[in-house]
């Protein structure tokens, strides 16, 4: 196990070859995994496998225990109090969908504010649109400036009539990274709970809800080395009193008779039917590997390798590059005091004039480079930015200069082919 | 990394045919790929019987969109619409002299549906 190289992640063997190596530039779409996490999921079919809570044998009371480690292993990921904190749902947009179902419906009444950013993936902004034309809520979205980064505002008029904030901590366009301790401080003077979308964080940096103080935290597993199809809400312990049931059925109850059911407390009463057992068990070994790793490392090797990133691809004549600029990345000098705006997750957005991101990306593979064009699930961020589409590189543990070194080699005979091709007639 | 594309296609991307807006058209159609959010508007004018005389498009989009675009404006003239409607998709394809993969295949095809007035995904 070491940082920046390929050995852990089996996929880059089989899709690429030495000649032509797989460079996989899109890890904020989806990770790939560790032998560890693929080993994990098959050795609960093979070794493990049993229903929990329920079953009193062994292998069923000993499925049970090892899926309560994993919760237990998360809310120390994330520094939560308790394994009580941490709900389990099948990736963000469901955490995003439980909070509004189980908490915004009962508590935020016709005429209330929700507050979110000009930033968001399409998952922190839709469940609040059909949420808000339902109980005639309104929707205010805080602009964002040049640089990406959110606009000061005055707290008191942003804040006005506002119950809910949700907010993503990095956005998977810009790389913004926002500065979630002060802003949640000020939502909460505000009387306003705090939902962060950490999808883009989490696999990226220390999350610390200890002394960030939100009142929900969602991220999935699939972009943290783990599995697809599992997803983490963290709850405020406060919180759990004032939510309702999300969906309903077995395993979340205590008692049923024909016209009543009483519930298990949380996070139980929110995780109705059999969980997916196995991708439990293998976000557990991918929880395990970036710990190895250490976060605090992760972070450090991603930030280097995203400002090499950037210096070569602002290089580039043509390329426009969206978000933070480069000579805030990561450093401390020009920073704006008390602020991080010139900080960036290890992503970078960017466009070449006069190509189209989808072409970039069809041309990109041939050099089997593979990177994400389109809209990223952030339409009314586009609609800000005033690109229909952007062409994206995102980093992981595995990726390295030589990856970037590749794309940009690609990229320049693209530019280079591209403007020959004025001449054609 | 000689060529981009196939010689049509970076022809017409680079010189695009009947491209931009007609002043009084007898219908205009509208059409966006969900993939990616570009967007086509084609306007047509028919004569007494029915048949397409003019044809202006607009819209951003990859260099298929456009090509595609520019290659179907030509394929649809003197046609009516129920015959631009029956096209079959092939048709439109095998112009751009390319492979193309699921997802950029609906790139090529969204002038086609746009006049159809349907959902590309249905392909």
């Amino acid at each position: 196990m070491s940082i920046g190289t390929k050995t852990d992640f089996p996929i880059f063997r089989r899709a690429g070859t030495p000649a032509r190596p797989l460079v996989y530039l899109d890890s904020a779409a989806t990770s790939q995994k560790p032998r560890s996490v693929i080993a994990a999921e098959q050795r609960w079919y093979e070794r493990q496998n049993a229903n929990i809570n329920r079953g009193a044998y062994r292998l069923a009371e000993a499925a049970t225990l090892s899926f309560e480690a994993v919760r237990q292993k998360v809310a120390r990921f994330i520094k939560a109090p308790s394994a009580k904190n941490i709900v389990f749902t099948k990736g963000t947009t469901e955490s995003i969908n439980l909070v509004t179902a189980a908490w915004a419906r009962q508590n935020l009444k016709p005429g209330d504010v929700i507050l979110l950013t000009r930033m968001e993936h399409h998952s922190n902004i839709v469940p609040w649109q059909l949420l808000a034309k339902e109980k005639k809520l309104s929707l205010r979205f805080w602009p964002i400036d040049q640089r990406g980064a959110l606009t000061d505002e005055q707290p008191d008029q942003l804040f006005r009539g506002v119950r809910l904030l949700a907010i993503t901590h990095i956005s998977n366009v810009l790389g913004t990274i926002n500065p979630l301790e002060k802003i949640i401080k000020q939502a909460h003077r505000h009387g306003a709970a705090v939902l962060v979308d950490a999808a883009q964080s989490a696999p990226h940096l220390l999350l610390n809800v200890r002394r960030l103080k939100p009142d929900f935290l969602a991220f999935s597993g699939h972009k943290l080395l783990g599995p697809t199809g599992i997803g983490i809400l963290y709850v405020d312990q406060k919180r759990y009193s004032e939510m309702r049931p999300y969906q309903s059925g077995g395993d979340m109850v205590v008692d049923v008779t024909q016209r009543h059911a009483t519930f298990k407390p949380a996070p139980h009463r929110f995780e109705a039917g059999t969980q997916p057992l196995a991708q439990v068990a293998a976000l557990g070994a991918a929880v395990d590997y970036l710990t190895e790793l250490g976060m605090g490392r992760i972070r450090r090797y991603e930030q280097q390798l995203t400002r090499y990133a950037y210096r070569r691809l602002a290089a580039l004549p043509a390329v426009t590059v969206y978000g933070p600029t480069g000579d805030h990345l990561g450093s401390a000098r020009g920073r704006p005091k008390g602020s991080r705006n010139g900080d960036r997750g290890p992503l970078i957005s960017f466009n070449v004039q006069g190509i189209h991101a989808h072409d970039l990306a069809t041309w990109l593979d041939r050099s089997n480079v593979a990177i994400r064009a389109g809209h990223h699930c952030a339409r009314p961020l586009h609609q800000r930015l005033g690109v229909a589409a952007t062409a994206r590189i995102s980093f992981s543990v595995y990726n390295n200069r030589r990856d970037v070194d590749r794309f940009i080699t690609a990229l320049k005979q693209i530019i280079l082919a591209w403007q020959r091709s004025t001449h054609i007639r | 990394m000689a060529t981009l594309y196939p010689h049509p296609v970076m022809r017409h991307c680079r010189a695009p045919q009947n491209y931009g807006r007609l002043k009084h058209p007898g219908q205009t159609f509208r059409g966006r790929n969900y993939f990616c959010g570009d967007a086509l508007e084609i306007s047509v004018k028919f004569d007494r019987r029915q048949k397409i005389t003019a044809i202006a498009w607009q819209g951003s989009g990859c260099a298929l969109t456009q090509a595609a675009a520019s290659i179907f404006s030509e394929m649809i003239k003197g046609k009516t619409l129920d015959q631009v409607r029956r096209m079959k998709s092939e048709t439109l394809i095998k112009q751009l002299k390319i492979e193309l993969s699921p997802v950029r295949r609906k790139c090529a095809l969204l002038p086609l549906y746009t006049m159809k007035q349907e959902d590309p995904a249905a392909d």
